[in-house]
């Protein structure tokens, strides 16, 4: 099946910390999806955002990030593990949409120094994603001890890692493409 | 069953938008204090989609 608009995935990078190796996953993402036909995606680094501190939710809701979300069918987050959570900054991003998130797909990619590849932050945010109204797939990509998988200039060293992105892309574009259908022709009876 | 009557038509290309979906918020009093639903204890927000264009817009549930 051939859409007439293009899906769009954008890939969120949601880690503020300086040196992050997340960022190496986020441009590997991005370009595994800008790869496929019928997709279109960008980068959209939470550094960037100027988002306010001093306020949470809606109320914090950035108009060009806002519109981003309006126009997605899909998100890749990249989310890094701190501490056996996910990253606080990527949480306070989320939080300042709503409507623009629901019955949209979302798939999750955990990056780590050690060696369980953000797993433990992606459980605590899958029910985050689900009170947002995003549809969670149930492929993740693990990058544990991500300091070894690139090197200094950002090349993925191990190649079994673009398989694993392929069944998980494969699984997320499915998604956004039926609820996509869904949003626009299924009416909630 | 949809619970508002009337379709919203998009702002974006003027076409009829899907409803969707209905999500259960719960108000801060940032949001202009919107009355709640005393079933959810909250307000129902309906999600609307442009078949043509892909917008989204919502609005409060009428019932």
């Amino acid at each position: 099946m051939v859409d007439a608009r293009p899906l769009s995935i954008p890939v969120i990078l949601g880690t503020v910390r300086q040196g992050r190796k997340s960022a190496h996953v986020a441009r590997l993402m991005v370009f595994e999806l800008s790869r496929r036909s019928g997709v279109t995606t960008e980068l959209i680094d939470v550094t960037a955002l100027p988002l306010r501190i001093d306020d949470a939710g809606e109320a914090t809701k950035d108009p060009t990030f806002a519109a981003q979300m309006n126009g997605a069918d899909a998100l890749v987050l990249v989310s890094p593990e701190y501490n056996h959570g996910y990253s606080g900054m990527l949480k306070h991003v989320l939080d300042s949409c709503l409507k623009e998130y629901i019955h949209k797909a979302v798939g999750v990619v955990g990056v780590s120094a050690g060696p369980f590849g953000g797993a433990r932050g992606i459980q605590d945010l899958l029910p985050v994603l689900r009170e947002l109204g995003l549809v969670t797939i149930f492929w993740d990509v693990y990058f544990g001890a991500v300091q070894d998988v690139f090197d200094e200039s950002g090349a993925l060293r191990d190649p079994a890692y673009l398989r694993r992105i392929d069944k998980f892309l494969k699984e997320l574009i499915w998604m956004a493409r039926t609820l996509r259908h869904g949003r626009e022709h299924i009416a909630l009876e | 069953m949809a619970t508002s009557t009337s379709p919203m038509i998009c702002a974006g290309c003027g076409q009829e938008m899907n409803h969707h979906a209905e999500k259960l918020i719960h108000p801060t009093g940032a949001d202009g204090g919107s009355p709640k639903d005393s079933v959810f204890d909250g307000v129902v927000e309906e999600v609307h989609e442009c078949p043509a264009c892909g917008e989204v817009a919502s609005r409060r549930s009428m019932s």
